[in-house]
């Protein structure tokens, strides 16, 4: 920890957190537009964590009724909306909104005034997607919501897919404006000797989500604008009169590459995470950054491979068998990347740390399940079953929330001035990967023996024990997450003061005061690698650019 | 390594200075950092723009290769139910385009601090708009009138939703326009500070290709390869 002399906390920040109300409605810094979108994030964690226990009750054994067939639809629908479109991406879309521009040495979004407008449409969205439970029922055809079960047709008398509708599209919208503001920051702010070959790996994660979002989210809203209209217009597209699988296709062309944009920004914070933790540069910068490429291409190639079992021409599916099955060429890349950081560093485990391994182990064992899945034949068997289920857990769970766990240990200290509790954090990894891995591993089994996802209950007592044993570690996760919870509020304000560079660290957000001022530098580093602050560092020119000006009496 | 990492960063710096190059075609001395980000914002907006009325595009594909006849027997038995691309809508693309070409030469001549020339140009963009607004309203009006509304059946939906949206592009453009020709009068654009003038161009333009699109596929394809 360099001995520098901890700046005093900025103006901005020195009421508690929940003091300067009218400051946070109406600030466009965005590093506190950044803690609102990763606060909103967390709390859509809890709800949604909430209807995932009440899912898990209801089928910890054969035949119960803890609710009844309705309400269940409507839960695993919200449990699914929120987790997807209001936690995880809501939540890295804040990380970056506080990081990015500070690890590129800018003083703001290239946008600020459209950043504030893009996080409120969050809650705006928020509200309406809720709405659904006050009219009569909330969305309950799942969080795809196909069509026709979304049709006026069979869905008249709830107005919770309507409210669904609206929400999506109002979320699209705010996703696209963080994108072009995203863009046109990394592009235009970069400060000087900041080239693009020196960008951090987050940033280039950043990039790779933006451009995802910005291509993905118009036809999303498309889609939910066509089902809006058959619904209150009365037009044809996705009746039975027009095509339901049209909507098949543009909902997965956004949903496929929102499994990328969910992952993206945590492979990011993973490639941050290990080289600084492992003392050593991370191994294949490049082919890092051409790995994420290839995905964002990838990705949109592959949307089809959600519907194999729809009727499509045989063709069709073995082109996006493969192009599925090449996806794990580059994330095989980032894999054999990561872990070639870590081999025979002098590796430090950090919480951070442990996150980012758990995640490497979580996440292979998605990984590996996806090829399965793109394989025609297996997942003409297995579509639709609890191995799916499983696969996503494990790529969604164990891929983006690992990934968020280890950035928020990573991070917190900057964007507080203070650590998270340790012992609290050792408690948090562990309980959180065993209840895991006790949740979604099994899972596979009951797949493989048919236990269909999306049904209220199930009548065969072999699968009693199973989803027993599910159910527990489900409510582990859940203790885990509170453990976690209580760490963050006792640290807000009460935490070991972290001072500037807790890691020694390799990245320009390390070079300015935790918290960051509201102008996040008073002079820029020079920046001569992908490593600036290592540079800095080792060559003995750190003390010197961190040393605050004399302050005016 | 060395020349490998020249090599890369050669090719990004290649990359930036082609983007900022698109993103600064207007003239004027681009200081550092060159890239006015008004403009790239604009560029990158456009392209969702361009995948939004995409997947309106290619929903209209999904449905034609999807259907045994297309457009789909009407459900009266006029002859001239479904839209011809004559004469209105012929005239709105002669009327679009040109407001195309007075746009461009009004973001012209803000960069050659001709003002004067600036407001009759903007004022005429502002009035073809009006004119192509007018005409689709009335082309909307007719085809009710023959029946042919968003129920009807999936080319009708998918036609109205298509001209529709590129309908209220083109009225969120006129809005945007105004607005200019209001910054414009209060002296807020020079040749050295018109970057809300040249995003503003750009948008247009881009609602003016989406509709040649749309002439060429909903009208023209439609009348004359029925």
């Amino acid at each position: 920890m360099a001995a520098t002399q901890v700046l005093p906390r900025p103006k901005a920040y020195d009421d508690t957190f929940w003091k300067p109300i009218s400051l946070w409605l109406t600030t466009t810094d965005h590093k506190l537009i950044g803690i609102m979108y990763m606060v909103t994030g967390i709390l859509s964690f809890v709800i949604g964590g909430i209807f995932a226990l009440i899912i898990r009750l209801q089928l910890s054994q054969p035949n119960l009724k803890v609710v009844d067939p309705e309400t269940y639809n409507q839960m695993i629908s919200a449990h699914g909306v929120t987790m997807i479109f209001f936690f995880v991406t809501i939540f890295l879309t804040g990380i970056a909104n506080y990081m990015v521009p500070i690890m590129i040495g800018a003083r703001d979004m290239a946008f600020p005034r459209v950043n504030l407008l893009g996080f409120w449409l969050v809650p705006v969205s928020i509200i309406l997607y809720y709405s659904g439970f006050f009219s009569g029922g909330a969305l309950d055809a799942g969080w795809t919501g196909y069509a026709p079960l979304t049709e006026k047709a069979y869905q008249a008398k709830s107005l919770g897919v309507d409210f669904w509708a609206m929400s999506i599209i109002v979320w699209a919208i705010s996703g696209i404006m963080a994108s072009t503001n995203f863009l046109t920051t990394i592009v235009a702010l970069r400060a000087p000797g900041m080239k693009l070959t020196r960008l951090p790996l987050f940033v280039w994660a950043q990039i790779s989500t933006s451009i995802l979002l910005l291509v993905v989210g118009a036809p999303l809203a498309a889609a939910m604008i066509l089902v809006e209209f058959d619904r209150q217009l009365g037009t044809q597209f996705f009746t039975t009169q027009g095509r339901p699988v049209l909507y098949q296709h543009l909902f997965w062309f956004f949903g496929h590459p929102e499994v990328y944009i969910m992952i993206l920004p945590g492979f990011g914070m993973i490639s941050e995470v290990i080289p600084v933790f492992a003392r050593k540069p991370i191994f294949g910068y490049m082919s890092m950054v051409a790995a994420l490429f290839g995905i964002v291409f990838l990705s949109m190639t592959v949307w089809a491979h959600h519907m194999f079992t729809v009727g499509m021409n045989t063709y069709v599916e073995g082109f996006f068998m493969l192009m599925t099955m090449l996806i794990a060429v580059p994330t095989g890349i980032k894999f054999f990347n990561w872990i070639a950081t870590a081999w025979w560093g002098s590796i430090d485990f950090e919480i951070p740390m442990k996150f980012a391994f758990g995640f490497l182990a979580t996440f292979l064992i998605g990984g590996i399940t996806g090829v399965y899945l793109a394989s025609v034949p297996v997942d003409t068997q297995l579509h639709q079953s609890y191995y799916v289920v499983a696969h996503l857990h494990y790529v969604l769970f164990g891929g983006s929330v690992f990934t968020i766990f280890a950035g928020i240990y990573y991070w917190f200290p900057k964007i507080t001035g203070r650590m998270l509790n340790k012992t609290l954090g050792e408690w948090n990894f562990w309980t959180l990967f065993v209840g895991f891995n006790g949740t979604f591993l099994i899972m596979h089994t009951l797949g493989l023996e048919g236990m269909p996802r999306r049904i209220a209950t199930y009548s065969n007592e072999a699968w009693a024990a199973t989803n027993l044993i599910i159910t527990v570690s489900s409510f582990l996760i859940a203790f885990s997450v509170a453990i976690f919870l209580i760490n963050v509020v006792r640290s807000w304000n009460h935490g070991e003061v972290a001072g500037d560079d807790p890691w020694r660290a390799n990245t320009l957000e390390w070079a300015t005061a935790s918290p960051p001022p509201p102008y996040n530098f008073e002079r820029v580093p020079p920046v001569r690698s992908f490593m600036p602050l290592r540079d800095l560092r080792e060559s003995g020119e750190l003390e010197e650019e961190l040393t605050p000006e004399p302050a005016p009496a | 390594m060395a020349p490998a990492a020249d090599a890369a960063n050669f090719a990004a710096d290649l990359g930036a200075a082609t983007l900022m190059a698109v993103a600064t075609m207007n003239r004027g001395t681009p200081e550092f950092p060159a890239i006015k980000p008004g403009m790239m914002g604009m560029y990158i907006f456009l392209a969702s723009e361009v995948m939004f009325f995409g997947s309106l595009f290619a929903s209209y594909f999904y449905l034609y290769g999807s259907h045994f006849q297309w457009p789909p027997p009407p459900p009266s038995s006029t002859p001239e139910f479904y839209v011809s691309w004559w004469p209105i809508p012929f005239i709105n693309t002669i009327i679009l385009l040109s407001s195309g070409v007075t746009c461009h030469f009004a973001s012209e001549a803000i960069a050659r601090d001709n003002r004067r020339r600036f407001f009759t140009l903007q004022i005429a963009t502002i009035v073809l708009g009006l004119g192509f607004e007018a005409g689709q309203l009335y082309e909307f009006i007719a085809a009710f009138g023959r029946g042919m509304n968003l129920t009807a059946n999936s080319f009708a939906s998918a036609f109205f939703t298509m001209t529709g949206f590129h309908g209220a592009h083109v009225l969120g453009g006129l809005v945007l326009l105004a607005l200019i020709l209001y910054r414009a009068s209060r002296g807020q654009f020079s040749s050295q500070h018109h970057v809300g003038v040249a995003a503003v161009t750009l948008y247009w333009h881009f609602v003016d290709v989406v509709w040649i699109f749309l002439f060429g596929i909903l009208y023209l394809g439609v009348t004359l390869f029925r």
